[in-house]
């Protein structure tokens, strides 16, 4: 057989035998069919992948729905729980510190602190008050702080208490070291606060709790509030922060209630 | 008849999927579909060359295609038994080839088998009828001096490589020239089966 090698067939004929055009036919149909397969297996991959990358990506989205509800509701539960431990351990442990440390050199990092902080007065906190840790409180009438540049203070602070925090570590077993510690320590030591622009250095043991009920998402959750008094003033405690915020109240209902607590306490 | 269905495809048993088949020459990419699954995993358990396993399907489905095509033949088992058993019957003889995999690996397990031996090396390929339609065809497009027909000629016939053709049909590649006898094998297909299904 001839084939044209311009490309034109007008002389080609048909010269096979029956057995060549029948092998050649039925590969010709049975390629056809091939192909037939090999595109339905196609649209199937792709048609799985879709499936498979849809499934992931809805899930992710559930998950991070799930994940994110749970954050808002539980993370205020979380922060007080942490505060309230380390409330626990401050209670518990100040005897400790009382027995193992020596007062004298805690009341001269008080002295520097002070030394390098006072200025004018703005609140005077007497702290036969507040309830002390006893040494402190024949030492000083009060503890009075207005603080210009926060950072600086704290820095200050955190030298100071990284520096009795080395030394606690000796004393005490060798506690492993820790952003955790030290925070537990600057509480547990220190009871730092800040009110407005100032530094506030309380010894406070008397905190008043209330339940405050909301409602999220529907259901009633319990936020526990803490508060103390300072100079016949109740201040809320804001715990998510280091240091710990004080807000000045000024809701004469909540200030009843407060009041109501108390004496239903001392009853 | 055992009754198959497919996600979005229409619920056939296996009396009407064959009637479909024979009468409309039509419908492969159904039977394709339908029995793909089942008979890929039944090969997984018994054939270790899982590449391969994709082709012997394709020849399964081909060798049953054809087979009720052919005058007189009857199914005596399910559509899904019968392609099994070609599975089977495609893997024993690759494996008759290779000293790679043992036979009696094969052999356990033979419930889900009708007791047949084809395989599509075996079968003569297509019936009379189609045959000669399919010449119709073939001589229709020499007539009309289609491209088509010297592709045939010179891959199905003559056996050339696709280089050799692209060369001397003058596409740009082989690649070219492949996808140009995948089109005229598709029309093709059509052609012969608006003549069969007249």
């Amino acid at each position: 057989m001839d084939i044209n090698t311009k490309g034109t067939n007008n002389d080609i004929e048909f010269e096979f035998s029956d057995e060549e055009m029948r092998i050649a036919l039925t590969s010709i149909e049975r390629d056809a069919m091939k192909k037939i397969f090999k595109d339905i297996d196609k649209s199937d991959y792709k048609s799985n992948v879709f499936r498979i990358v849809t499934k992931f990506a809805i899930a992710a989205v559930f998950t991070g729905i799930i994940f994110g509800s749970a954050f808002l509701v539980f993370s205020d539960r979380i922060s007080n729980f942490n505060t309230t431990i380390s409330k626990v351990d401050s209670n518990k442990n100040t005897d400790q510190i009382k027995r193992r440390l020596k007062l004298n050199n805690l009341q001269e990092e008080i002295l520097v602190k002070n030394d390098l902080v006072r200025n004018s007065t703005s609140i005077k906190i007497p702290i036969n008050e507040l309830g002390t840790l006893g040494t402190i409180k024949d030492k000083f009438d009060s503890v009075e702080v207005n603080i210009n540049d926060l950072k600086f203070e704290l820095d200050e602070l955190n030298k100071s208490l990284d520096a009795f925090a080395e030394d606690k570590e000796v004393k005490i077993n060798r506690r492993k070291e820790n952003l955790k510690d030290k925070i537990k320590i600057l509480e547990l030591l220190n009871n730092t606060y800040t009110y407005d622009d100032k530094v506030l250095i309380l010894n406070i043991k008397y905190f008043i709790n209330l339940n405050e009920v909301r409602v999220i998402n529907g259901k009633e959750v319990g936020l526990a509030k803490t508060y103390l008094n300072i100079n016949k003033q109740y201040y809320e405690i804001s715990k998510n922060i280091i240091p710990q915020k004080l807000n000045l109240l000024t809701n004469k209902d909540l200030i009843n209630k407060i009041d109501k607590n108390i004496i239903k306490k001392k009853q | 008849m055992r009754v198959v269905k497919s996600d979005n495809e229409p619920i056939y048993t296996d009396a009407d999927l064959i009637r479909i088949l024979k009468e409309t020459n039509d419908s492969i990419g159904i039977l394709y579909k339908r029995h793909k699954n089942y008979c890929i995993n039944f090969m997984k358990g018994k054939y270790k060359d899982h590449e391969e396993i994709k082709d012997i399907y394709h020849d399964a489905v081909m060798v049953f295609y054809e087979k009720i095509k052919t005058p007189g033949f009857e199914l005596t088992c399910s559509i899904q038994t019968y392609l099994n058993t070609i599975c089977r019957n495609q893997i024993l003889k690759r494996i008759n080839h290779s000293n790679r995999y043992k036979v009696s690996e094969l052999e356990e397990n033979n419930d889900n088998l009708c007791k047949i031996t084809d395989t599509l090396e075996e079968l003569e390929g297509l019936n009379d009828e189609r045959i000669s339609v399919m010449k119709r065809v073939l001589l229709d497009m020499k007539e009309n001096s289609s491209k088509c027909y010297e592709l045939f000629i010179r891959f199905w016939f003559k056996n050339q490589a696709m280089d050799e053709i692209a060369k001397a049909m003058m596409f740009a590649n082989a690649d070219s020239a492949k996808n140009q006898k995948a089109r005229c094998q598709k029309n093709f297909k059509i052609e012969v089966t608006k003549i069969l299904t007249k």
